[in-house]
């Protein structure tokens, strides 16, 4: 089977992309994002929803128990479901840690949630606790989830945190030369203040991206929403190409079936013609043969001969 | 009504006969056959973005599994695992990958979700188990990763390791 053009990953659709890659558990996709940007672009997001989700869903859960268990704090120690709902709480406490230690880098696009081991591990808890309604040991459940996310948040604050401050500088200077850019006005301002503030808190500086990164999201937004109604519009226009193309489709059979009428028409008049002429021949052929015959025989007979034939092809 | 067939007319201009229940599993193709009233055997539905040799692949996987049941919905967070390709399938997509892509991309377009979610499969199943390396050369992707970069999630990837 030959293909001309010889597509790569990228070239498949986004959500065929995120399919394939929802595929993979999310230490698999941390590892993954070392591959190429593209790859990374993809498994970082994939590793924040992940992320992000684990609070929305350990708080319905949190409410799911909550709505079963009795107001009273000293009656649901004895309640059956007390134990999922500690287990719920310090599982929800942990992710509280994991927050504050990831969630600015995150938010500023200096990392992702990379600790996709760890991401692995606290949903498979959450699993357990979706379809278990006792556990015979709960210390033991989130033994691995309190281990790991302690050598996470080590980690991060070890290893990941300094280069980030280091990080930090450099994107405050891409900021400041994105807004001389961004406005002429804005940066004779800025470099003022860049000159005579140098030592005074980036806060103004840090509120100041926020703005610019508002607006640019506005618009980003403004464009989103015209490129919707753009693909509606073609949406539209492919439903409507498709209904010509298979209206076209039912004109040209109609034609090829005209066609071939006239075809079989256009035969029988040339086979038509073709007796006419064969005829047409023979009757030269007597007609050329008229002067030896009257040699031979009188006028008289002859002549009868030729009307009566010539009376009989007329007939025919 | 077991039996009945329409054509699909592929882009370069072939047609296939096929039978309409078979047809039906794409989503697509369900949608022109009851929106737009294309129930007779003269009607052929043109198929602009698959080719012949697609389009006979993506029919002979629909005519196999015509009496499957429904593929599930897709959830987030269902299990991850990418072995339980039948072997019948397993052994229909050993094809180059740029036929894999075109049958992702013809299922995709023709919306037939267990064909799809067959050759997804696959793909995840050519990545996992590889190194980013081994990963770039399969799918011959390039390394846009500046050396710090690269050397940020190396560092990253490092919270997990046994000392």
């Amino acid at each position: 089977m030959t293909t001309n053009i010889i597509l790569s990953f990228t070239d498949l659709p986004l959500l065929v992309q995120d399919k394939i890659i929802n595929y993979f558990s999310y230490a698999e996709l941390s590892c993954l994002r070392s591959t190429s940007k593209h790859f990374q672009r993809l498994c970082s997001e994939k590793l924040n929803r992940g992320y992000s989700q684990l609070e929305i869903i350990i708080h319905d859960l949190q409410k799911q128990i909550k709505t079963k268990l009795p107001r009273r704090e000293s009656e649901r120690h004895k309640h059956p479901l007390s134990t999922k709902f500690d287990i719920i709480s310090s599982l929800d406490s942990r992710i509280q840690w994991l927050k504050l230690t990831f969630s600015s880098a995150i938010q500023n696009s200096f990392c992702c949630f990379y600790p996709g081991h760890l991401l692995d591990e606290i949903y498979s808890v959450l699993n357990h606790l979706k379809t278990q309604q006792s556990f015979s040991n709960p210390c033991t459940l989130l033994q691995e989830t309190r281990d790991m996310s302690s050598m996470a948040i080590e980690h991060f604050r070890e290893q990941i945190k300094p280069k980030l401050q280091s990080m930090r500088m450099t994107s405050l200077n891409t900021i400041r030369h994105n807004i001389s850019t961004f406005s002429t006005t804005m940066t004779s301002s800025l470099s003022h203040y860049h000159h005579h503030h140098r030592k005074r808190s980036t806060n103004g500086i840090f509120r100041r991206r926020i703005d610019i990164l508002k607006n640019r999201i506005c618009k980003q937004n403004i464009i989103m929403k015209s490129q919707k109604s753009q693909v509606k519009h073609y949406k539209q226009l492919l439903h409507m190409r498709t209904k010509s193309l298979i209206d076209h489709h039912r004109r040209l059979k109609y034609l090829e079936k005209k066609n071939k009428e006239s075809e079989q028409i256009l035969l029988e008049i040339q086979r038509d013609n073709n007796t006419l002429l064969q005829r047409i021949d023979r009757f030269v052929l007597t007609y050329d043969n008229i002067p030896t015959e009257l040699n031979n025989k009188k006028c008289d007979e002859i002549f009868p001969q030729i009307n009566t034939n010539l009376k009989r092809r007329k007939i025919d | 009504m077991a039996g009945h067939k329409i054509k699909l007319q592929s882009s370069d201009g072939d047609t296939f006969d096929v039978e309409v229940e078979i047809a039906k599993q794409s989503a697509t193709i369900k949608t022109m056959l009851e929106d737009l009233g294309m129930d007779e055997e003269e009607d052929v539905i043109p198929l602009p973005n698959v080719n012949s040799a697609i389009l006979k692949k993506v029919i002979q996987w629909a005519t196999h599994h015509k009496d499957d049941p429904p593929p599930p919905e897709d959830d987030e967070n269902r299990e991850k695992n990418t072995n339980d390709i039948s072997s019948w399938d397993q052994d229909f997509l050993k094809v180059d990958q740029g036929t894999l892509f075109e049958l992702i991309l013809a299922a995709n377009y023709l919306d037939i979700k267990g064909l799809l979610d067959v050759t997804c499969k696959t793909v995840a199943n050519m990545i996992k188990g590889k190194t980013p390396e081994e990963i770039r050369r399969t799918f011959n992707i390039k390394n846009d990763f500046t050396p710090q970069e690269e050397e940020q999630i190396k560092k990253e990837n490092e919270w997990c390791e046994e000392k």
